[in-house]
């Protein structure tokens, strides 16, 4: 009797232990999803984030008609007081076009982290435009990719339901024209210090 | 009494080297740099793809051919065998050219993976001349029964897209479908696929 009471102590320290591991395991994973925001209010923040108010960006590689996408995309952002970004040659922050035909994308957002790839701070992002699909666009959603794509440089995410169509941070087909007062939201909580 | 304490140590001494391998684990990872990808979309509905596209069938993948770097935008080249033609004439297997690579995806749009079924609206390529049949995707649904789930999003629903009827997850437990649902980073709804199908054909 005693025996089998010792086991089964055992057996419960044991269970104790694996639970303890499991619930560790679990909080690890539901943290690294974790996004803050919604498409229902919408925005969407990744958990990696810029964390600062000012960053800045190499444009040298870009003509003037390009040049002016992204002077029009910093232009949005620093209007509605969420990030001041300015040109300096020498940033890790490169701004590229290149030419793809065969590809629905038209222009994206690299952005790098330090450590936790579910989790860490935007070290360094890169913008390249697709030419090859962007040059027969109007320059006004051209500007708008832009700033869209300094969106990404924040942290935000895509909003994909047709209810956030008028956000600037819609995927494709959007009607905003700079950050409306949700992107402004999701903005400020991804450049927080 | 000893034994007691031997494995009351033992259950500790497994919680520490857990705790431990974790901190070690999360340290290692912090010394590497991550990179993630989001794209802008060209928009299009079902039907202006259809027309515009060279190719609509539905294929099964069969692995990775090549990941292609040497661009701005890494690509991946997959081999596919053709099930079902909807519009235009293929040969039995054709490559598939998907941006993003398994290392580099990207982030809304989850790389393909080998065995899984796709029903695709196709372009042929013309630029990469090593491939004689590689077509590159304007339109991507995932299928696995009668269910489809987009997965390359380009724009919202019609009002004739909205009108398929559609699955419930939890009612309709599909666990290949669930699983492709996790990978997405946006909801999309799950479609009848014999009514996407009828959709093409008509437009077709």
């Amino acid at each position: 009797m005693s025996k089998l009471s010792k086991m089964s102590k055992r057996i419960l320290s044991g269970c104790l232990a694996l639970c303890f591991i499991a619930m560790l395991s679990v909080t690890t994973i539901y943290a690294s999803m974790a996004v803050y925001g919604s498409e229902k209010v919408g925005y969407v923040v990744s958990t990696k984030q810029l964390r600062k108010k000012t960053n800045t960006y190499d444009d040298s590689a870009l003509n003037k008609k390009y040049r002016s996408y992204m002077t029009y995309g910093a232009k949005v952002w620093k209007d509605c007081g969420v990030l001041t970004l300015k040109r300096n040659k020498s940033s890790v922050n490169k701004i590229k076009t290149y030419s793809d035909i065969e590809s629905t994308i038209n222009a994206n957002a690299k952005c790098w982290v330090w450590g936790d790839p579910a989790n860490g701070k935007i070290v360094k992002f890169q913008i390249s435009f697709n030419t090859g699909l962007m040059n027969g666009r109007v320059e006004l959603k051209n500007k708008v990719t832009a700033a869209h794509e300094i969106g990404h440089s924040l942290g935000l995410l895509d909003l994909h339901e047709s209810r956030n169509s008028d956000k600037l941070m819609y995927g494709s087909r959007g009607t905003a024209t700079k950050p409306t007062a949700a992107d402004i939201k999701g903005a400020k909580y991804a450049t927080r210090k | 009494m000893k034994k007691g304490v031997i494995w009351g140590l033992i259950s500790a001494l497994t919680i520490v080297t857990s705790a431990v391998g974790t901190n070690i684990y999360l340290s290692a990872k912090q010394a590497e740099k991550h990179c993630t990808i989001s794209a802008s979309r060209v928009s299009y509905t079902l039907d202006e793809s259809i027309e515009e596209a060279d190719a609509v069938a539905e294929i099964q993948i069969g692995g990775v051919v090549e990941e292609k770097n040497d661009s701005d935008l890494p690509k991946t080249i997959h081999k596919a065998h053709v099930l079902e033609i909807y519009k235009g004439s293929l040969p039995d297997e054709i490559n598939i050219l998907q941006d993003g690579t398994y290392h580099m995806p990207i982030s809304d749009n989850p790389i393909m993976e080998k065995g899984e079924k796709y029903l695709l609206v196709m372009k042929k390529s013309t630029l990469h001349n090593d491939y004689d049949q590689l077509y590159w995707i304007l339109k991507e649904y995932f299928v696995s029964g009668n269910q489809a789930v987009e997965t390359l999003p380009t724009g919202g629903l019609t009002a004739e897209e909205e009108e398929m009827r559609t699955y419930d997850s939890v009612k309709n437990w599909n666990r290949d479908m669930v699983q492709k649902e996790s990978e997405l980073t946006y909801e999309s709804e799950i479609v009848n696929k014999s009514d996407l199908v009828e959709m093409i054909e008509e437009v077709e």
